[in-house]
């Protein structure tokens, strides 16, 4: 082989191991959503929890679209603060018992709820009335308080958090759900989908002190996406958030949001935030950030969007 | 064969009491119910120092009545040692073989120590009652040695049950190791060992402050192990038998400030000489054992131990009215009100300690001075004190916390945030972060604008509690945020709760 062959084929190995196949598969995807006719983002108000997601998985094609036969499943609510279910903290304990009830209507073989929490987590499992409503439902609340439970994997399209540790329950299950709940943070600027991540890893402090909102997007990167963001805007917290301090900080909604799309289910929360308290989408630093590692499309306009009234 | 059922019904009032208060501190698998917490309120210390009169009645009265039966049932420092000489006495014919003998009492050592302690806590220091009361000794052995060695069989076990798909069993984090306590509570395991395996019950007729002032009612009391002297052949048998060593079967007499009312002499006469009856009054005289020193002796005594007493105390009360400031105050435990009520009545037992679930408490060295040693502080290392939990003021026995309503609780302020800019991540790296804030349950800690779309943290000192979640969750090093004490608790001010804002929303926004 000549030099010049050989230092043109390493260029060119190079340059082919810098492309990336994200937009292709978006594309592709894209492609499946048109064929099968599903949307991009459903968005139910006025109903139950219960009754608003039975009524945007429909739109989905159902639970069954998403959860098979003999599958683990995990739902990711957030559970960080011990509250009570009407200080809006944490994820709407129907919501996620009605989840549970749907996976396992799919047949699902277990399904697994976990949140790595701020406060005590026995408390906040507890006292966010999500632990009832899972195990009456038949799901399996996991513990997150200990490093054990967490195993270290790489995100190889993090910018500034090339790796992190998991939770164990999460890296082995079969599909997973998003469940955050729609608030206002007062480091992030919002806690949505993309901000639930947070309750997956274990080191969250590597994040504060590095760059938070680019530590967020780079960890939503990491390639065992969710197979639905459903975001809980029941009862929202529009200030003082994460934690909140009165029934003052919340207003109630009864509005979800669901989408495969992370990027799309955030900006479309905000932009109904918006109308309670105004937040401005560009400090929600990590949204960006997240458009920028090719995590879906904040510009609704270009998805097929379906508004359900109850 | 006879049965000793008196001893028996020792044995199981024992246990009763026992094996829930060691239960209680060694607890890493969640099996006792919270509630049964009451149980540390049967000791005597602790009731004195809570000022539970009812309780220490009881014990009166009890003492008066029956000798110290506190002693053999109702201390686990005291059933601890009866278990080490049990375990390993052995089989039974060995156990005969093990004799104990008569020996005179230490009553220079043992009173000298009780009016040491009773002298220097009146006098201001609570020092001696910490190093020298029975339970709290026990308390710490437990807590800090036994506990810590219980740990990794928790997470053993959690680990095997989880692999099995169980999530019932909680895992249970290790809390922060004091030195000074390990070494303290080994010290005290190990003369504890020492004298009941040699001598029986000689730690609690010579060191033990408690056995002591007990002693000195049970002389009096109106049931007693009494030697017929008609029938006794003075063969010794009931000497051996006994643990106190007071028996002196020459002499037929037996020393009642220092009998524990065991029981165990009862079967052990062939002539049954011995038994447990009642003592009319006045007619003590022939098993009391006569003093042995001369008046002008005794008083002289009594004078230069009150006199000791005064010299060693005298640092102590010194050292307790210099205030250090209030960044190296150690932070001390919500309810513990004025620091000089706590130091004085925490006997550091360590059961808030081992209570505490996200492990904030932890033994001091010397933070507290040297009376408060041991005494638990709160450190905000591996975690924060959580606004809804009110483990440690609920269990603590001697009043040293005092138990609050939730609400009350919540408004305790052990101390007081402190931010400094410069180290903040925000200012740092002009990057988002916000970790305090998001942990502040009051938010005294307040994300307020800063430049370019960030925030920066903002503290009011008024409403803040000094939980140390600002502390605990800020990733900076050092922490840009820390919790400084309070040197007596306050009363934070209420935070504003805002009004409620009337939301009407018809459409989605997008």
């Amino acid at each position: 082989m000549k030099r010049r062959d050989f230092l043109l084929s390493a260029a060119l190995t190079g340059v082919a191991s810098t492309l990336r196949f994200d937009k292709l598969e978006a594309a592709l995807r894209n492609n499946k959503v048109t064929v099968t006719s599903t949307p991009d983002l459903v968005a139910v108000m006025g109903g139950e929890p219960a009754v608003m997601l039975e009524r945007a998985l429909a739109k989905f094609g159902g639970i069954s679209a998403f959860v098979k036969k003999g599958q683990t499943v995990v739902i990711k609510p957030n559970i960080g603060w011990d509250k009570t279910p009407d200080l809006a903290a944490n994820t709407n304990p129907e919501l996620v018992g009605a989840m549970v009830r749907q996976c396992y209507a799919a047949g699902a073989k277990r399904v697994e709820v976990f949140d790595h929490t701020c406060n005590q987590w026995d408390r906040c499992y507890a006292d966010s009335g999500i632990k009832r409503a899972v195990e009456s439902a038949g799901g399996i609340m996991i513990p997150a308080n200990d490093q054990s439970f967490y195993r270290t994997v790489s995100v190889p399209q993090g910018v500034k958090l090339r790796q992190t540790a998991i939770h164990k329950s999460l890296l082995d299950c079969d599909v997973w759900f998003n469940m955050p709940i729609l608030k206002n943070h007062g480091g992030a600027k919002m806690t949505i989908s993309m901000k639930n991540y947070m309750g997956i890893v274990w080191d969250r402090e590597y994040f504060h002190k590095t760059d938070l909102q680019q530590c967020i997007a780079d960890v939503c990167t990491y390639p065992k996406r969710p197979a639905l963001n459903i975001v809980d805007a029941y009862r929202i917290m529009f200030k003082n958030g994460p934690q909140g301090k009165s029934l003052a900080d919340t207003a109630l909604l009864k509005t979800l949001i669901v989408s495969p799309n992370i990027i799309a289910a955030d900006a479309a929360s905000i932009k109904f935030f918006n109308q309670v308290q105004s937040m401005d989408i560009n400090e929600v630093g990590h949204i960006a950030k997240g458009q920028a590692l090719n995590l879906g499309t904040d510009d609704l306009s270009k998805l097929r969007i379906e508004r359900i009234k109850l | 064969m006879k049965i000793n059922s008196l001893k028996w019904v020792r044995v199981v009032l024992a246990c009763l009491v026992f094996i829930p208060t060691i239960l209680f501190f060694i607890d890493v698998f969640h099996l006792m119910p919270f509630a049964w917490k009451a149980i540390l309120h049967f000791q005597l210390v602790p009731a004195l120092l809570s000022g539970m009169w009812g309780f220490v009645f009881f014990i009166f009265v009890l003492t008066l009545l029956f000798g110290r039966i506190y002693c053999s049932v109702i201390c686990p420092a005291g059933v601890l040692q009866d278990i080490f000489s049990r375990l390993t006495a052995g089989k039974k014919k060995r156990r005969q073989r093990r004799a104990f003998k008569y020996s005179k009492p230490n009553n220079w050592v043992r009173y000298s120590i009780l009016i040491l302690t009773i002298g220097s806590f009146v006098l201001g220091s609570g020092a001696f009652v910490v190093l020298l009361d029975p339970y709290s000794n026990m308390g710490r052995v437990l807590a800090d040695l036994v506990r810590p060695a219980l740990i990794p069989l928790n997470s053993f076990v959690v680990n095997k049950a989880f692999a099995m798909g169980i999530y019932s069993i909680l895992p249970v984090t290790a809390s922060g190791m004091s030195i000074v306590a390990i070494v303290v509570s080994s010290l005290f395991l190990i003369t504890v060992a020492v004298m009941s395996l040699l001598r029986g019950r000689l730690y609690c007729n010579t060191i033990c402050p408690v056995g002591t002032f007990l002693g000195l009612i049970s002389r009096f009391s109106l049931f007693r192990v009494m030697i017929d002297d008609a029938t006794c052949t003075h063969c010794g048998v009931c000497a051996k038998s006994c643990k106190s060593q007071c028996i002196d079967s020459q002499k037929s007499a037996i020393d009642y400030s220092r009998c524990v009312t065991c029981f165990n002499c009862l079967t052990s006469c062939s002539q049954n000489a011995v038994s447990f009856r009642f003592v009319k009054i006045g007619k003590h005289s022939s098993s009391v054992e006569k003093p042995v020193e001369k008046a002008v002796n005794t008083r002289r005594r009594q004078f230069l131990t009150l006199s000791t007493t005064a010299i060693v105390t005298a640092p102590f009360v010194m050292a307790q009215t210099k205030k250090t400031p209030t960044e190296k105050l150690p932070i001390m435990p919500p309810g513990a009100g004025k620091r000089d009520h706590f130091n004085m009545t925490c006997t550091s037992c360590h059961a808030c300690v081992t209570q505490c679930p996200t492990n904030v408490l932890v033994p001091a060295v010397f933070d507290y001075g040297l009376m408060g040693l041991m005494q638990p502080k709160m450190v905000y290392d591996k975690g924060f004190c959580q606004p809804n939990c009110t483990n440690c003021l609920d269990v603590c026995p001697s009043g040293a916390l005092t138990s609050l309503p939730l609400n009350e609780k919540q408004m305790t302020q052990v101390g007081m945030a402190h931010f400094t800019l410069e180290e903040c991540v925000v200012y740092k790296n002009h990057t988002d972060c916000g970790s305090c804030s998001e942990h502040c349950p009051t938010q005294a800690v307040k994300m307020i604008d800063y430049k370019n779309g960030l925030r920066i943290p903002s503290v009011t000192p008024e409403i803040c509690i000094g939980c140390g979640g600002c502390e605990y969750a800020c990733p900076a090093r050092p922490k840009a945020i820390v919790v400084h004490a309070n040197y007596d608790q306050q009363w934070a001010q209420k935070p504003s709760k805002g009004k409620m804002k009337e939301v009407k929303v018809e459409s989605f926004g997008f």
